[in-house]
């Protein structure tokens, strides 16, 4: 992008450069039509009243964002910290279990059998979410396949549990639907390092938790922060996975705003939540970025 | 000549698959000797090296190091240190944090750390830029961190993989007279990989050719020039001429090869007899250019031919001549005298000493 | 970094793919041609057949359309249908008001949600009975109802469809005591094996299980508040009881089918799907009274093929096309002598159920007010946010 910039120089500030823009027509209309659009539609709705026609009609209305914060229960704000406390709680677990998937696929594996393993790993999600996660039901309800294995197969238990409906079973199938999305960023920056880094630390005197702490994590370090900035903004925007796996307990913020869309049909305070989720959970990343001393334009300029 | 040996290879042979890399191969490396393998990439020179660095296990034979047999030792166990092709310096870590690196594996305590890098550094002529990340520096400076960083651990010693290979011409030649005076600065034993034979010719004491995984001979530069003991080494170090022929006649102390269009005196070879094909090695110093019509019979040998073209070089040029028959040759011609330069389209004989000349059967 | 950058974007593509295939539309557009095998006799049929080449775009709830009604009308008339599944009203309420009414020739919301969201949308428009020559085998009161209900001004927007319950399920394997009441859903024997919604279905039984009229209330938003708060305080107690809350009607079934719930709140047809798999399942409208609804046919304002949505909704105006839809799906018909052509068991099965004092006692859905219909989302998602026991 650097060199965009100063191609133009100063002294062409003023001049459109449609060498540069005509491409990114597509773009351009995708981002607004998609993005921007949407997002803008969202704010008009959030600044008015229910049943009122336009801005220019009512005025500029401020209840529906204030409604989350005048509720004595505070329920719109305990859903929303419980929503993004198991987010990053379940991000955590997710690059547990994609960190050494992608380190064992990137470094270890060579060849066609790497092109396997990648196909491996990205097929199962070409399949739709919510089949996906009517497997896991079968999986893990008391009548399902574990409880088959464990009880008639195996005889480790002698009564079927239900482990459907709970907050563990949430977390499996959140990681499980993750793990891909942090695997793959992972996989990119463990790539872009050439192995002769870690034979240079190993012939240095590192053994393998030192190589793995002083050079392989610092080079996945802006893969582990995309990956995590992806499943976080995932889960905490997923909507399948609390309201069918999660059981009685686990309301998350999506549903709260699926309820005003679509139950109460009040379009304008559900605007007002998914804004005020959008610029919270933001927030919870730029923190992040923050407190690991890190920029979004290096996370995503590294890879 | 009770000369300490740092590392010697007996009968080692690496197998990837089919490919046999590294083929039974033997030879000794004196303790601070400039020591290079040179080949043609593919012979299976950084196969051997990684097996000294302990990348590699050897599927026959022994690595020992200090007199002490490494097989199974891994890489940070070995007391050999290794600057890689691609230098892999730590691009997060400063130039001080990349060389402290392996005294920091080692639990040496900060303050010793500190002094010894900074040593280190001056040493390499990189006093002062410790704070640097190595993308900020210039070729020939990241060199000497890839350096400074193996050198720093006093190993017994230190592998270069083509360190060279990334640098431009210009600095390669500054580099290696560099890297030879660092080399009898600090007295380590340097075993050096490269496909360069100027390089090794250059910097090393000694040099062990190799082709195919096969070591083919071992030896001081002028050694391996003056006297090449294999038709590979001939061509492949230093410049040569190599005109084929069939034995046609054994004398005693020459015999003569019949080339095609012409027959020419050659030395004897043990395994000589009539009608056996041999390659004749002549370098371009060997040869002189005549005038055709000379009546001279000194040297011995004497071909037609017409001169192609001239390169001229400051106080030599070479001379690319036909001969009769359509093989082209190379002669050195030295500027003792004002006498002109050959031209192009003019007729010569080509003259040299049938003991100029080195004879290997043909494959 | 160009070619690395460049690698790194094909694998978010990768997974973008992969993502935004999975995340899918939720209508299930029924491939057109499906049921017309090259060379039938499609073609000569085509100079009778009024609708050839044309599509009727529906918006409904599952099992309202079953394929050999699908195939029948498709046949007959030559027009194709499509089908968009609506879990809720609301979903369809939403759908209808994102694009102004376009998009769907013809709906099926239940009468009590009609006039608000005409009132607040004007989503609909009027219905012109004068075009439906089989309007007179509908129940005359049910279509005296369903227009009173659904008119706006001086207009009405629906007639009727379909009508069913919401009563309880309950395997008799399990339970051996008569089930009669929404209060026994909350009986601590039966920790663990209950399933419901989070919905306002259940907090109506719930409020009825306790003694409130809920539906007296409709007038006197205080009043609902309270009731409804107090049913929210007692369904929160009630949590241990809950297995989970079934959120589409196949969890229902799931849940009932293996054995992993025992008693339900759940709708009439799903607990007659539930007997046939399985006999000792039974519905059960409640001493309470069961929660009726009547599902309809409202016409979106932006239809764009009038012609075919009439014809579509007098063709299932017919007792036998009446009678395929309660035999496929389980609900029944406001369509009179529906009933002469499903299965006997079926009918023996919705007798038992309804016995006449039964459907006497129905508490029907009345139209809620925005505000009504505010407090009944916060208390559902107080339900759901309350933390009980796992």
């Amino acid at each position: 992008m650097k060199s965009l910039h100063r191609s133009g120089g100063p002294r062409q500030k003023s001049r459109i450069p449609w060498d540069l823009v005509i491409p990114l027509i597509p773009l351009l209309l995708w981002l607004f039509l998609l993005l921007i659009f949407p997002h803008l539609r969202l704010l008009m709705l959030s600044l008015m009243k229910r049943g009122q026609k336009s801005l220019a009609e009512g005025g500029i209305f401020l209840g529906n964002y204030l409604k989350p914060f005048q509720d004595p229960d505070h329920l719109f704000i305990r859903v929303f910290i419980r929503t993004i406390l198991f987010s990053l709680i379940n991000t955590l677990l997710t690059l547990a279990v994609a960190y050494p998937i992608a380190f064992y696929v990137a470094k270890v594996v060579k060849g066609m059998r790497k092109f396997v393993l990648l196909v491996l790993i990205a097929l199962p999600y070409y399949i739709s979410e919510l089949v996906r996660v009517y497997a896991w039901m079968n999986i893990l309800r008391e009548t399902g396949f574990l409880n088959y294995l464990l009880v008639d197969v195996l005889h480790v238990m002698s009564q079927p549990v239900e482990f459907l409906y709970n907050t563990a079973s949430l977390f499996v199938v959140f990681v499980y639907s993750s793990v891909l999305l942090m695997l793959m960023p992972i996989y990119s920056s463990l790539e872009g390092l050439p192995d002769e880094q870690l034979q240079a630390a190993q012939d240095l005197g590192a053994g393998p938790l030192a190589t793995f702490t002083h050079i392989v994590f610092p080079s996945s370090l802006p893969g582990v922060t995309a990956g995590f900035i992806l499943v976080f903004m995932m889960n905490v925007g997923d909507y399948l996975i609390p309201n069918l796996i999660g059981g009685k307990n686990n309301l998350w913020v999506t549903e709260m705003i699926y309820n005003r869309f679509i139950v109460s049909t009040n379009w304008n305070l559900g605007a007002a939540y998914s804004l005020v989720t959008l610029v919270l959970t933001t927030f919870v990343v730029w923190l992040g970025l923050r407190l690991t001393g890190q920029t979004l334009r290096g996370v995503f300029s590294e890879q | 000549m009770a000369q300490e040996i740092d590392v010697e290879l007996v009968h080692v042979t690496k197998r990837f698959g089919d490919l046999t890399a590294v083929n039974d191969i033997s030879f000794q490396v004196p303790r601070g000797s400039f020591f290079s393998i040179l080949g043609p990439s593919g012979c299976g020179k950084t196969t051997t090296l990684k097996t000294i660095a302990g990348f590699e296990e050897p599927d026959e034979g022994d690595v020992y190091i200090g007199g002490e047999r490494m097989n199974n030792v891994p890489p940070n166990h070995r007391p050999v240190n290794m600057v890689f092709q691609q230098l892999a310096l730590f691009p997060l870590m400063t130039v001080f944090d990349n060389v402290a690196f392996g005294l920091k594996m080692a639990r040496v305590p900060k303050s010793e750390r500190k002094e010894r890098v900074e040593r280190v550094l001056e040493q390499v002529g990189l006093k002062g830029l410790g704070d640097r990340k190595p993308g900020q520096l210039s070729g020939g400076q990241q060199q000497r961190v890839a350096i400074a960083r193996c050198l720093v651990l006093n190993p017994t010693v230190l592998l270069l993989d083509e360190p060279l290979g990334a640098l431009d011409l210009k600095l390669r030649e500054q580099m290696k007279i560099q890297l030879k005076q660092l080399q009898h600065q600090v007295g380590t034993t340097f075993i050096y990989i490269t496909h360069d034979q100027s390089e090794a010719l250059v910097m090393s004491d000694r040099v062990a050719v190799m082709n195919a995984g096969r070591l083919l001979q071992v030896g001081a530069p002028d050694e391996l020039y003056t006297n090449p003991q294999d038709p590979f080494v001939a061509a492949f170090v230093g410049e040569n001429n190599d005109i084929q022929g069939t034995v046609t006649g054994l004398h005693g102390d020459h015999v003569t090869l019949d080339v095609g269009p012409f027959q020419i005196a050659a030395p004897v070879h043990p395994q000589m007899t009539v009608g056996s094909r041999f390659h004749n090695f002549i370098r371009p110093e060997k040869m002189v250019l005549l005038p055709p019509d000379t009546g001279r019979t000194e040297p011995t040998n004497q071909v037609p031919g017409l001169i192609q073209d001239v390169i001229f070089d400051g106080a030599v040029a070479r001379a690319i001549v036909e001969l009769t028959g359509g093989q082209q040759v190379m002669v050195l011609v030295t500027r003792t005298s004002d006498a002109p330069l050959p031209v192009r389209g003019e007729a010569v004989r080509v003259a040299w000493e049938p003991r100029d000349a080195h004879c290997f059967p043909l494959e | 970094m160009s070619r690395k950058s460049g690698k790194f974007l094909i694998l978010v593509l990768m997974v973008l793919s992969a993502i935004l295939s999975a995340c899918g539309p939720k209508t299930t557009p029924t491939p057109t041609q499906e049921a017309a095998p090259a060379g039938e006799p499609t073609q000569e049929a085509a100079a009778e057949r009024p609708f050839e080449g044309q599509t009727l775009r529906l918006l409904t709830w599952e099992g309202y359309v079953p394929d050999e009604v699908k195939q029948a009308f498709e046949e007959e008339t030559g027009a194709t249908i499509e089908i968009t599944y609506i879990s809720n009203n609301g979903e369809l309420v939403s759908k209808l008001q994102a694009t102004g009414g376009e998009g769907w020739d013809l709906a099926s919301p239940s009468v009590d949600n009609v006039a608000a969201a005409q009132e607040t949308y004007e989503i609909y428009q009027p219905i012109d009975i004068s075009r439906l020559s089989n309007l007179g085998n509908v129940v005359p009161s049910m279509v005296e109802a369903v227009k009173k209900m659904s008119t706006v001004g001086d207009t009405y927007y629906s007639i009727p469809f379909t009508w069913g319950t919401s009563g309880l399920i309950v395997n008799t394997a399990n339970v051996d005591e008569p089930i009669t009441s929404y209060a026994q859903l909350c009986d601590p024997k039966y920790e663990g094996r209950v399933t419901y919604r989070f919905r306002y279905p259940t907090f109506v039984g719930a409020a009825y299980g306790q003694g409130y009229d809920l539906f007296s209330y409709v007038d006197d938003a205080d009043k609902w508040r309270e009731i409804m708060e107090k049913t929210l305080q007692y369904l929160i107690d009630c949590k241990p009881n809950v297995r989970a809350y079934w959120t589409t009607r196949q969890e229902n079934i799931d849940m009932m089918l293996s054995g992993e719930a025992w008693l339900a709140q759940g709708w009439d047809g799903t607990g007659w799907l539930l007997s046939r798999e399985n006999p000792d399942i039974k519905f059960i409208a409640p001493e309470e009274g069961a929660l009726g609804w009547i599902d309809t046919f409202t016409i979106p304002a932006g239809s764009e093929n009038l012609d075919l949505a009439y014809a579509f909704i007098d063709f299932n105006y017919r007792p036998e096309i009446a009678g395929k839809v309660i035999a496929g799906g389980g609900f029944m018909s406001a369509v009179q002598g529906a009933t002469d052509y499903i299965d006997p068991d079926q009918a023996a099965l919705m007798n038992e159920s309804f016995p006449p004092e039964a459907i006497d006692n129905i508490n029907w859905y009345p139209s809620l007010t925005p505000e009504l219909d505010e407090i009944n989302s916060e208390m559902e998602e107080k339900l759901r946010a309350a933390v009980g026991a796992d």
